[in-house]
């Protein structure tokens, strides 16, 4: 039995040495918010479901990759998950617009040991409150663009705003989610 | 792009909302491992995940939980006989007793035996390539016709279709996989299968597919014995890029 208040590094050691309570331990901690990005962007129980077990079975093949020093493992689930999602919802409706970065880009940023240490744990209280003070415009623009993976220019036209405005929007609420991260780690 | 303004559109460029102008200046430069770039794009990543709080919380059902556990727990160490040879033993004695008792002939036998050793070596095959670090997972589907599903690529050590809902087809006639090379080539059969009687198959192939030349998965209705070349269009195509 794994202690639920267990530090990343513990869960990372213990599945780097094949220990399966090492990845039930991970998945009580991440699976319940990777699988709501999940049914989220594909709007699908049971994909979500198969999405879910394809991402943990994926840190698990990967464990001997990872890095326990690094404490960024929330994030790279929940990149990881909205990327397969996205994936998976493109690959549904053949759409190809936009691109994203590539899981293989996003893994050598996180897990490898030479990679720079992040203030990789989220402060969900810090982000909470950082949302709710976006306004109702860019929220929504944030949402079509992380939940559907829609360009600016995308969204600028099923909004029919014009592409300057959504510009501002975007810009102006990642940049106050950005200020609010950086206070919230500094404190 | 100075740096200064690269740094205002990394969030962007993680979400991929740039415009493929933008996000090619972008590529161009990370490629030159430039250490400030890295940084903040791994600093983007984090900000444009703290987006994912924006989902309706909702928690998945118990049985994914448990079909995970059940998948990386390793089995228990054997006694005197492995639960898994006994089992074998079991169904294999079954077999052939009702091969005997329906037919009793050697051939029936020998055909059923054959059917579960090749199934059995199917299973192992797919086994090894779902293990292995570098096989790639691409769902399709739902596509016109209904079908859905998944391929597992591995580039040097086969692949495995699976899926689900296919149309249906008339007894005299079977599903054939096509690999479609990407230099225009004719496609190249790559097996024969038929669905189960909930409409899904898995299909496990040894035959190495490298995506760089194999631009697509292809399935189409040919007759039962199977085409070297299709003769109805696919109603499957999933490509590998």
């Amino acid at each position: 039995m794994v202690p639920a208040n267990s530090p990343e590094s513990d869960l990372i050691e213990r599945i780097k040495r094949r220990e399966p309570e090492g990845l039930t331990a991970i998945y009580d901690r991440f699976a319940a918010a990777a699988y709501s990005v999940f049914l989220r962007i594909t709007r699908d129980p049971t994909v979500a479901e198969d999405l879910l077990q394809e991402l943990f079975f994926r840190i698990w093949n990967r464990s001997r990759h990872f890095d326990e020093t690094k404490g960024a493992l929330g994030v790279w689930i929940l990149a990881i998950a909205r990327n397969m999602a996205i994936d998976y919802v493109r690959s549904a409706q053949a759409r190809f617009t936009t691109r994203l970065l590539p899981i293989d880009d996003i893994n050598p940023l996180f897990l490898s040991s030479k990679s720079k240490e992040v203030e990789g744990a989220i402060d969900r209280g810090v982000v909470k409150a950082a949302l709710a003070a976006l306004n109702a415009n860019e929220k929504r623009v944030l949402e079509m663009a992380y939940f559907d993976g829609l360009s600016q220019t995308e969204i600028a036209a099923k909004l029919e705003e014009p592409l300057g405005t959504v510009k501002s929007w975007m810009r102006s609420g990642l940049g106050r989610l950005r200020l609010a991260m950086k206070a919230g780690a500094a404190r | 792009m100075t740096h200064a303004e690269m740094d205002e559109l990394y969030e962007l460029y993680v979400l991929g909302a740039l415009e493929p102008g933008e996000s090619n200046e972008i590529d161009e430069h990370l490629a030159t491992d430039c250490a400030h770039c890295l940084d903040s794009i791994r600093k983007a990543i984090v900000t444009s995940t703290a987006l994912a709080e924006l989902a309706d919380p909702a928690q998945p059902p118990a049985a994914v939980r448990e079909r995970l556990v059940r998948a990386i727990t390793p089995p228990k160490p054997p006694r005197r006989w492995s639960w898994a040879v006994i089992a074998f033993a079991a169904v294999s004695v079954c077999l052939l007793a009702a091969a005997i008792w329906s037919n009793n002939t050697l051939e029936t036998v020998r055909e059923r035996l054959a059917l579960v050793v090749s199934e059995r070596d199917q299973l192992r095959t797919a086994v090894e390539i779902l293990s292995r670090q570098e096989t790639r997972a691409i769902q399709f589907g739902p596509s016109t016709s209904g079908a859905h599903g998944r391929i597992l690529v591995n580039p040097r050590g086969g692949f495995v279709v699976t899926g689900s809902d296919l149309p249906h087809i008339a007894e005299d006639r079977t599903f054939e996989l096509w690999l479609v090379p990407a230099n225009g080539q004719a496609p190249v059969p790559a097996g024969l299968f038929r669905p189960d009687a909930n409409n899904s198959f898995v299909h496990v192939s040894r035959e190495s597919v490298d995506s760089t030349k194999i631009a697509a998965v292809a399935v189409s209705v040919e007759p039962r014995a199977g085409s070297t070349a299709p003769t109805t269009k696919p109603f499957l195509i999933v490509p590998l890029t």
